[in-house]
């Protein structure tokens, strides 16, 4: 069963343009306008995470925060105020993450598959036609059979796994899998993508997205 | 050195210099008073010693029948005289024709050799053994022989007495020189404490501590800059508020920018991800994206425009000219006849009979006008009316903009023209503004020396009016 989401977010457009990214992410996902909507719907249940707007009108997010109570659904703080002390304080009062707009739609994504997988929400298990990837065990299998990947393979392909049919720029990869340290180095990408592809023979569902990176396909391509 | 010890010192050597010379100038004089004294009882000692002299010859030549006497009869009865005369302080010595007849400091005086070629009388100082001694010497013709009388008075006493003085002189110069010391001190610390206390302000003011002021006691010089510090601290601390207060707006201002920028670049880079990384978009979806990315983009145009638009506006000196009401109101309501007529809203614009001159920038107030106007279609309802009222009243031309409106909470007016502030966020942005056009307005206004006056009641609508002075035609 997909993650439910609730976006608190006072801007029609940001709110819209969050639901089409959730959507993307295969996330199901409803809209809160302001502050007080926003805690009678945290208070109805079903959400497994809150992406939380701070400038709102009536209550703000960090009211709404507080307000929500023992409710232990994960708070993502979204927010224009990129300043230390504002993400402190969010962070402080118990947020999982904090994210400052703008943003773009697969940060936003990693940022929540991170958020889920750290509350036991996410698959332990991937499975993708004939390969199936034991998260926890850091194990790989195709057709039953083991295949050995090292590690930094062993997260690329569970990043393409988790943003299927997303395209992934090169540069999104390196600071998922490396870290932002890395940044510039694009050609390691391309030598572990592929090494992926020879091992597991995904020559023709990890495509290369010309001048943009690279691309898992859901359906295989005839 | 110090101020204190600077006038403490040369005060106290002032007093020391006076004292001092004022007491030897004294002891000084006091002392040729007790010679001149001295020498008139000396000689007035003598002077009935020789008429004594005289006397004693003449009676006892009466006495004796013989006139005249014998020298050696004559010399028996003036030495008789003088031995008798002689006292502790008082000596003599007798010359008969230049030869020592007696003396009872058993002879020789020295200075007698040069005081006897001296005419008929003198007295002179002489130093002699350790003593000071007064003689007098004169000259008297007895029975035809030549008498020298010297007598001889011991002053010595005088002398100590003016000697011991000195030593007083310096104990007296010692003792005063402390006492004034001790009191200078004191003065001169308790005159400069204002000072110190004045120092110590400005040293706290200097760090920061704009609150404090100098403690003003008294009227005098060091009151004077005491108060004089005061009042320039008092406009100092104002004009540090002033900026704190300027710099604190601007960093709200900046805040709030950054904060409507963000919004739509938010909905922007957002849609445009979304376009890029999604595998299969519906062409309904395309649309719907891309189209929000135009009106944010559209929406992030306008918010420069306008902050461009304040950023004018800052520039000083806006040149003004004559402008005549009706002819601008006339331009305005061409500009403003299409957004009129697609909101299906009614204006209605109230003229006085008399033609009247404002002195203007037209396109600032054209733009003011038209930001009030275009507010109240925002406000207004379909079908609802909007007034644009001209009016003369004492030298006054004012226009107001009144709608019937969904109103404005009282307690919201005020902050009606800061930038950024919005009523009512959702529908502002659906109306592609940022808050930033009673601001503009509020500016304007400013610009020409006016400013705007807003009244309110929910539901029932609103007036925002601003006044302008009439230039008359002579004027």
């Amino acid at each position: 069963m997909p993650a439910h989401i609730l976006i608190v977010e006072d801007d029609e457009n940001i709110a819209r343009m969050i639901e089409a990214a959730l959507a993307i992410g295969g996330y199901t996902s409803k809209v809160a306008g302001d502050g007080a909507r926003a805690l009678v719907e945290i208070a109805s249940g079903g959400y497994d995470l809150i992406l939380l707007d701070i400038m709102l009108p009536k209550l703000d997010g960090f009211q709404v925060f507080e307000s929500k109570g023992d409710i232990s659904t994960p708070v993502i703080f979204l927010t224009a105020m990129a300043d230390v002390p504002s993400k402190v304080k969010g962070l402080r009062m118990g947020a999982e993450d904090y994210i400052v707009k703008p943003f773009e739609a697969v940060e936003l994504l990693a940022r929540i598959e991170v958020v889920l997988r750290r509350t036991h929400l996410a698959d332990t298990t991937l499975v993708y036609h004939n390969i199936t990837v034991e998260v926890e065990r850091h194990e790989v299998t195709m057709n039953g059979t083991p295949v050995v990947l090292t590690p930094k393979e062993f997260d690329l392909l569970v990043f393409f796994i988790k943003n299927i049919d997303i395209a992934l720029t090169r540069e999104r990869l390196l600071s998922a899998v490396w870290g932002y340290s890395f940044s510039g180095e694009t050609r390691t990408v391309d030598t572990h993508v592929q090494q992926i592809r020879k091992k597991l023979g995904l020559h023709e569902c990890l495509l290369t997205i010309p001048r943009l990176g690279y691309r898992l396909e859901s359906q295989k391509n005839s | 050195m110090r101020l204190w010890q600077k006038i403490f010192l040369l005060t106290l050597a002032l007093v020391i210099i006076v004292v001092n010379v004022t007491s030897l100038a004294l002891q000084f004089s006091n002392h040729r008073l007790a010679i001149e004294r001295e020498q008139q009882n000396s000689s007035s000692r003598h002077s009935s010693l020789i008429a004594e002299f005289q006397n004693m010859v003449t009676i006892t030549q009466i006495i004796e029948r013989v006139t005249p006497l014998g020298d050696e009869e004559t010399l028996a009865v003036v030495l008789d005289v003088a031995q008798r005369r002689e006292s502790d302080t008082v000596s003599l010595s007798l010359y008969r024709d230049g030869v020592l007849v007696y003396s009872k400091l058993g002879g020789f005086v020295g200075a007698d050799l040069d005081l006897l070629a001296q005419p008929d009388y003198t007295s002179a100082i002489v130093e002699e053994d350790g003593k000071t001694l007064l003689l007098i010497v004169s000259t008297t013709i007895l029975n035809e022989r030549t008498y020298q009388l010297i007598s001889i008075t011991d002053i010595s006493s005088t002398y100590d007495l003016y000697r011991a003085g000195f030593n007083q002189i310096r104990i007296i110069g010692i003792v005063s020189a402390l006492i004034v010391a001790g009191l200078l001190v004191a003065l001169v610390f308790g005159l400069l404490t204002p000072l110190r206390n004045l120092s110590s302000t400005t040293h706290m003011i200097a760090q920061g501590d704009l609150d404090n002021r100098a403690t003003v006691t008294g009227n005098d010089e060091v009151s004077e800059v005491a108060r004089d510090f005061n009042t320039m601290a008092d406009s100092i601390e104002h004009n540090i508020i002033e900026l704190e207060r300027l710099a604190e707006s601007r960093r709200i201002f900046i805040g709030n920018l950054a904060h409507e920028m963000k919004t739509p670049l938010t909905s922007i880079l957002g849609f445009a991800d979304i376009l890029r990384i999604k595998r299969e978009v519906s062409d309904l979806e395309r649309i719907s994206y891309a189209n929000v990315i135009v009106n944010e983009t559209k929406r992030l145009q306008g918010l420069s425009g306008r902050l461009m638009e304040l950023l004018t506006l800052g520039t000083p000196d806006i040149p003004l000219a004559k402008a005549e009401v009706h002819e601008l109101i006339h331009e305005l309501v061409t500009t403003l006849q299409p957004i009129i007529e697609s909101n299906e809203i009614k204006l209605v614009v109230v003229l006085p009979r008399r033609r009247a001159y404002i002195n203007v920038d037209r396109e600032l107030v054209k733009s003011l006008i038209y930001n009030l106007i275009d507010n109240s279609l925002k406000a207004s309802n379909p079908n609802g009316i909007i007034y644009l009222i001209e009016s003369l009243q004492d030298n006054r031309v004012i226009l107001q903009v009144v709608d019937e409106g969904i109103g404005i909470p009282e307690d919201q007016i005020p902050l009606l023209t800061e930038p950024f502030y919005m009523l009512d966020k959702a529908r502002t942005r659906k109306h592609g503004g940022a808050g930033l056009g009673l601001a503009l307005c509020a500016e304007i206004a400013r610009i020409h020396g006016t400013e705007l006056k807003i009244t309110s009641e929910l539901g029932k609508g609103t007036s925002v009016s601003v006044a302008f002075d009439e230039v008359t035609d002579n004027g």
